[in-house]
């Protein structure tokens, strides 16, 4: 869905934390404001504002629907 | 986490011979009294006057698996099962079709059948994987999951 948004997998980026990151997407891409997604880092879901350090794999995660 | 990482990933849909096999690969288990399985189908869904002949599957697979992961060890120790195997399909699964199997074993019945249930629940809530729904003229729009 991302990256189809997006238009590609993965982005590089300098920001220091993930409230940063979800700003700077929103500005990059503004149709993701009207999505409520999880944000993981290194594949581990963060509930609040979390630093990143360089390296460290940040996914933005819309609503599953598996099953 | 102790267990190694199984992949729980099919491309294309779940076969009912692949099914077959898989509880027949049982047999030798003779602690087992009770096997539990649920199967997703893929429905045919009507929004706004189209119907959805597909569902394509994309996920996040590492995270998924690692997920998925934390489930089984949970399961196997919270209902003592002798064993559980989960696949998922990936790609576009027809409707009719099957994409989830999720198959757990216990000495006895309540603990199978309880076990598969809270996993199918847990693996819907916990697993990042996505389904778009593919229409007859080829539009398409991303499930949403319902509650039960």
């Amino acid at each position: 869905m991302l990256k189809q948004m997006a238009g590609a997998p993965a982005i590089m980026t300098d920001v220091t934390d993930t409230d940063g990151l979800i700003k700077e997407m929103a500005v990059r891409f503004p149709g993701l404001k009207n999505l409520t997604c999880l944000v993981a880092v290194d594949r581990l879901v963060v509930g609040s504002n979390t630093p990143i350090r360089e390296g460290q794999e940040i996914a933005l995660l819309p609503p599953y629907s598996g099953g | 986490m102790n267990q190694k990482i199984k992949n729980i990933f099919v491309t294309g849909a779940i076969s009912p011979t692949f099914i077959g096999e898989k509880i027949a690969a049982h047999q030798s288990k003779t602690a087992i009294g009770g096997h539990s399985i649920f199967l997703g189908q893929v429905r045919a869904d009507t929004r706004a006057n189209k119907k959805v002949v597909a569902i394509e599957y994309t996920s996040y697979e590492q995270m998924a698996l690692e997920q998925m992961a934390a489930i089984r060890e949970k399961m196997i120790e919270k209902y003592s099962l002798t064993c559980m195997h989960v696949y998922h399909a990936l790609g576009k699964i027809n409707t009719g079709e099957i994409c989830l199997f999720v198959f757990t074993s216990a000495p006895h019945r309540k603990a199978a059948i309880e076990a598969c249930s809270e996993t199918v629940e847990q693996l819907k809530a916990d697993l990042p994987i996505w389904g778009q729904e593919i229409f007859e003229d080829d539009s398409f729009q991303w499930k949403i999951n319902q509650p039960a």
